[in-house]
């Protein structure tokens, strides 16, 4: 495959733009951004008339004009756009979390496996050259074994549909958790073993909403850590939110705060913010994905089962709040 | 004049004597110490009378008001409950006491005896912590919905190494982080449940790490993080609420960075230490409001035993958090 033909299914999700972004800008050589299908037609039309492409109102005539499909549905509406694309031979990047429930990733997984198309989850954090440095370190024993860390992943409330449960599968515990334990799966190369959480929430447009939480799991190592998924900074915040990771070693503790290549301005229009100096990680992983469709590989393969394995753990965390207790993993 | 007797002749004890120099209306009048050379080199300083302990100290009438206790936490509970006893005052170094029940004991004997016990949770007295709790008061943020603190240092190197026996020093949670758990109950009032995993039962040997999870009354979710597995001491917080974020860090919101080079090129690297300069320290602050509420005997002090008092509650049920594996109701 010389180029590849690139579809998006919707431009649901906020990400979307970045992706389709990077498709124009940066990686024009290697792929064609050809149409985009958007059940919100003026969201749709705009999306293309911004990023190129043709406008879609049938998902399957954009199936058949493709070769991957990038599903940036709402959450919990990824299943159907996966499963078709799947059937008809197309490979996918699909937007975290995979799905809103394990049955439906469980049935993408499958779907993928059995048409024999890539399906690559969107955890862009791993290509962070501060994470895989982290990684690195982590591998060479530079701070001994790994005891425990402490990590954030807080960012703004998005609006719109991710303040619905019924679209979104939850709030900031569902937005943000994920990317962090994607992370540390990737890392500690284990599984979490228990969950507890401490989740706030705010009633918005009359949906109740989680904004805010605080898990506590404990990794198949014996490793312990902490995640702050909470939508916490505020609008004049200096920038967006953050991925920080404090890990305790047993010969050293190496702090990252991914997004902190940073110049701090200072406008009258403005105030203070930060502008971020680092690499475009959306880019990164967009090359990475087209790289394994092209050539059948890549740097790394972030596959369903990753993200089904974190997702579950989002779930775990609700349910952990639910019962007011620590939930464990295979637990009846 | 004030005469003070000080029990304690190591770190904290030398901060508080140097304290003890400055404010006119106080007088050392004799250094107590288990270790006959550290309580001299001490009380020679202050031309003063050293005693090997309290028993002595108190049975030779040296003419003290206060005692002020700077020792390993597991010997306050006998050595205030002598001090209260003799009809002096008590100052002493946080936490008030090893367990619960020695700190409802030594409170109750305070107010029989109607004598003052004060402690020294500085914290309250470091005018960043004093300043986000006036904002946070003041609305400047909204409504406060996750408080991260975090407290970080070295494993602490002192006196027979008694901060590495847990039975003693209670680990970075009684010893470090009951410093944040004080300054969290004085800004969001009262606390529900605790989650609590740490390196305690794992990992204790020269090394301690907890991440705490506290949920308040008013629906505050704090995560408190204290270690002495870092190399530097540094403290935090990020304080968010539905108008903004109070944030801190104390090794980059400083006023004064000393970077020193090393004698030889062969020697190990550089030592950079921040420092934050104030007019007053805080432990002279916070001794200033001690000295203060002695001489007026109506003044409320700035610390009240029961802030104390729940400060560890919190602390041993933290700790509890800890071993149960499972949540804690408060």
């Amino acid at each position: 495959m010389e180029r590849v033909r690139v579809g998006f299914a919707t431009f649901a999700h906020v990400h979307a733009p970045a992706y389709a972004r990077a498709l124009k800008e940066d990686l024009f050589t290697v792929a064609d951004l050809v149409g985009i299908y958007d059940d919100d037609s003026a969201r749709g039309r705009k999306a293309a008339e911004t990023f190129g492409g043709a406008f879609y109102t049938d998902y399957a005539a954009l199936l058949a004009d493709v070769d991957v499909v990038i599903v940036t549905a709402e959450n919990a509406r990824h299943t159907p756009f996966v499963l078709s694309a799947a059937e008809r031979k197309k490979h996918i990047l699909v937007e975290k979390p995979i799905a809103t429930t394990v049955a439906d990733a469980e049935a993408m997984i499958a779907a993928a496996k059995r048409h024999g198309v890539v399906l690559f989850t969107a955890f862009p954090v791993r290509y962070s050259p501060a994470i895989r440095r982290l990684k690195a370190f982590i591998e060479a024993g530079e701070i001994g074994r790994v005891l425990a860390i402490k990590s954030t992943n807080r960012g703004q409330n998005p609006g719109g549909w991710f303040n619905d449960p019924r679209l979104s599968g939850g709030g900031a515990v569902m937005d943000h958790t994920v990317h962090l334990v994607d992370v540390m799966r990737w890392i500690l190369k284990a599984e979490v073993k228990d969950v507890y959480a401490e989740i706030g929430y705010t009633v918005i447009e009359g949906q109740k909403v989680d904004d805010r939480g605080i898990l506590t799991v404990e990794w198949t190592n014996g490793v312990f850590a902490s995640i702050d998924c909470s939508w916490s900074r505020n609008a004049k915040y200096p920038t967006w939110g953050d991925v920080t990771l404090e890990v305790i070693g047993t010969d050293g503790v190496v702090w990252v705060d991914a997004f902190h290549q940073k110049l701090n301005v200072f406008t009258n229009a403005d105030g203070y913010r930060y502008h971020d100096f680092g690499d475009d990680i959306n880019v990164a992983l967009l090359d990475d994905f087209l790289r394994h469709v092209r050539t059948g590989e890549g740097d790394v393969y972030i596959s369903g089962e990753d993200g089904l394995a974190a997702l579950r753990v989002a779930l775990w965390a609700y349910e952990a709040e639910r019962k007011g207790r620590k939930v464990a993993v295979g637990e009846r | 004049m004030i005469g003070v007797l000080l029990v304690g002749a190591g770190i904290m004890g030398r901060v508080h004597a140097s304290y003890y120099r400055k404010d006119q209306r106080t007088t050392i009048v004799g250094v107590v110490d288990v270790e006959e050379e550290r309580g001299r080199a001490l009380s020679d300083e202050f031309s003063v009378p050293y005693y090997n302990d309290l028993t002595s100290a108190l049975r030779d009438g040296a003419k003290a008001d206060v005692v002020d206790i700077c020792v390993p936490t597991v010997y306050h509970y006998d050595l205030i409950l002598q001090a209260l006893e003799s009809g002096k005052h008590v100052i002493v170094e946080k936490p008030l006491t090893r367990t619960l029940k020695e700190a409802e004991e030594v409170i109750a004997r305070a107010k029989r005896l109607d004598r003052k016990l004060l402690v020294g949770h500085v914290v309250r007295f470091f005018p960043e912590y004093r300043k986000a709790r006036d904002l946070i008061a003041q609305g400047a943020i909204g409504e406060v919905k996750v408080a991260h603190v975090s407290r970080v240092g070295p494993f602490p190197k002192a006196w027979r190494n008694w901060y590495a026996d847990y039975m003693i020093s209670g680990g970075v949670v009684l010893d470090l982080m009951i410093h944040d758990i004080d300054f969290l109950l004085w800004t969001f009032g009262d606390v529900v449940r605790i989650y609590a995993k740490g390196l305690y039962g794992r990992e204790y040997a020269q090394l301690d790490y907890a991440l705490v999870t506290f949920r308040f009354q008013n629906g505050v979710i704090a995560h408190l993080e204290g270690s002495w597995a870092h190399e530097t001491f540094r403290t935090r917080f990020d304080i968010s609420g539905t108008d903004g974020v109070i944030a801190y860090d104390s090794t980059r919101d400083t006023s004064l960075v000393w970077e020193r080079r090393p004698a030889s090129a062969a020697a190990q690297a550089g030592v950079v230490v921040p420092e934050s300069p104030l007019m007053a320290t805080p432990y002279e602050r916070e001794l200033k409001s001690f000295i203060d509420s002695l001489s007026d005997s109506t003044a409320v002090p700035a610390i009240r035993p029961e802030d104390a008092y729940e400060a560890l509650r919190l602390s041993i049920l933290t700790l509890e958090a800890l071993r149960s594996g499972d949540v804690v109701e408060v």
